[in-house]
């Protein structure tokens, strides 16, 4: 048996040639997918040599659905230094940010529903995981709907590519890299905030709205009066100001609502008291989806290691974990500990 | 250097639907995005790269491949992912 990780699935244990599969997927509003025959150009302006490496592109599954009018498209190159895929893909994802001139902005942030900020370049750089699946099957179509041909486009066919023909980011490279990067940021970042400020009064309507339906529920005749509106209201900011971010993985705090694929809106309090009610379950995405679009790439699965979690095709794999406890818990149990042993407290 | 033009990755057969699902709602196009996998067959593969691109006109909704290779060159393993594995 194996597991879809990289302690089974790797590229380092490939003593043949390998695959370099590049995703140039479809960008954010406002920005053109860069034509396959475009990209293989700038491949050949950037990797020396690159014109006789064998190579061809194919489009994405969506992009066969002809109504969709999309462009995105996989890039496939033949590599004898197999081991080098996943740092040839970081690479080469750095070097589009400052390979052109800035207003072309083949590297760019874009902004995610929360607010927060989603590195992002010509190419996906989720695709140096080893064991990322790429879909080449036909899309699947439920109706009348066209689908067009893969689209096979080759370049090169004389030989496979070593990644070390992809020269490292030099000195000057980096710096250039860092400072697009702040810029994009700053030329933002007002937006971002604002995005920011409603999605939360969007989470804290949600979570207000699901607490009083329970409430409602449960007590016949229960009134809701502004005292309990302005309660809950508090119970959120609390909660969320102590939830915190990383990359790759973001906490959920208690009180953020979650909108499963069979109709339940719970909160993540809700799901840590009873898991095995939602594991296995498909829900939105606890970040791009919401509840208008729920089944949008998620599952719910239980981990007695490491808690529980969210594992979400967004941004081409994204782990969510759960805060076993509210903040209010925390602090009183904080307080018990410190009634408990005093001496102790004071030593910390 | 290798000097053939063979090439070696992982395809997967999974035993639920893996594709994007397009449906049509008046006259919308409605996309769901793939769904979680959970348990599949996994196999290494080594093929002429230029026969790659005839390999994958032929696959379903519920195969795909990935980049990484498998140790010991295992052919018809049952594949996890790590979380139905800890369950």
């Amino acid at each position: 048996m194996v597991l879809r990780s990289t302690g089974y699935i790797n590229h380092e244990q490939n003593l043949g040639n390998g695959l370099i599969i590049l995703n140039i997927f479809e960008p954010s509003e406002g920005r053109r997918v860069m034509p396959p025959e475009e990209f293989y150009a700038l491949l050949c302006k950037i990797i020396p040599g690159f014109e006789a490496v064998s190579c061809f592109s194919r489009k994405s599954s969506s992009s066969r659905v002809k109504a969709l009018n999309k462009n995105a498209y996989r890039f496939y190159i033949l590599t004898s230094t197999p081991s080098g895929i996943s740092d040839f893909i970081i690479t080469l994802s750095k070097k589009l940010w400052v390979v052109g001139p800035e207003e072309k902005e083949l590297g760019y942030i874009d902004i995610a529903k929360d607010g927060t900020y989603l590195e992002r370049s010509v190419i996906d750089s989720a695709m140096e995981i080893p064991y990322q699946f790429d879909f080449c099957g036909d899309p699947y179509v439920v109706g009348d709907i066209e689908v067009t041909k893969s689209g096979v486009i080759w370049y090169g066919r004389e030989r496979a590519l070593d990644c070390n023909e992809l020269p490292k980011m030099t000195e000057k490279e980096n710096l250039l890299y860092k400072n697009r990067k702040e810029a994009c940021v700053n030329r933002i970042a007002s937006e971002s905030g604002r995005i920011s400020d409603l999605f939360l009064i969007k989470k804290c309507e949600e979570f207000k709205f699901v607490e009083l339906t329970k409430l409602v529920n449960s007590k016949p005749g229960f009134k809701i009066t502004d005292e309990i509106v302005s309660e809950l209201e508090e119970e959120f900011k609390m909660e969320d100001h102590y939830s915190w971010l990383s990359d790759d993985m973001t906490e959920l705090h208690p009180a953020f609502v979650l909108h499963f694929n069979d109709g339940r809106s719970v909160t993540v309090a809700d799901v840590v008291k009873n898991p095995e009610a939602f594991h296995g379950c498909t829900l939105a995405d606890p970040i791009e989806g919401d509840s208008n679009s729920r089944g949008t790439e998620c599952a719910i699965f239980h981990n007695g290691n490491e808690g529980l979690g969210i594992r979400s095709m967004r941004i081409g794999g994204y782990h969510y974990s759960l805060a076993m406890m509210k903040y209010v818990d925390v602090l009183k149990c904080d307080l018990e500990w410190e009634k408990q042993t005093p001496h102790k407290a004071l030593e910390t | 250097m290798k000097n053939d033009n063979t090439v070696e990755f992982t395809y997967l057969r999974s035993i639920s639907l893996l594709t994007m699902r397009f449906s049509l709602k008046g006259k919308d196009i409605i996309t769901r995005a793939p769904m979680y996998f959970r348990e599949g067959i996994a196999h290494h593969h080594r093929i002429d790269f230029e026969s790659l691109p005839e390999l994958m006109d032929g696959m379903a909704e519920y195969e795909a491949i990935m980049a990484g290779v498998m140790s010991g060159k295992l052919f018809g393993a049952p594949c996890l992912n790590n979380a139905e594995y800890v369950r």
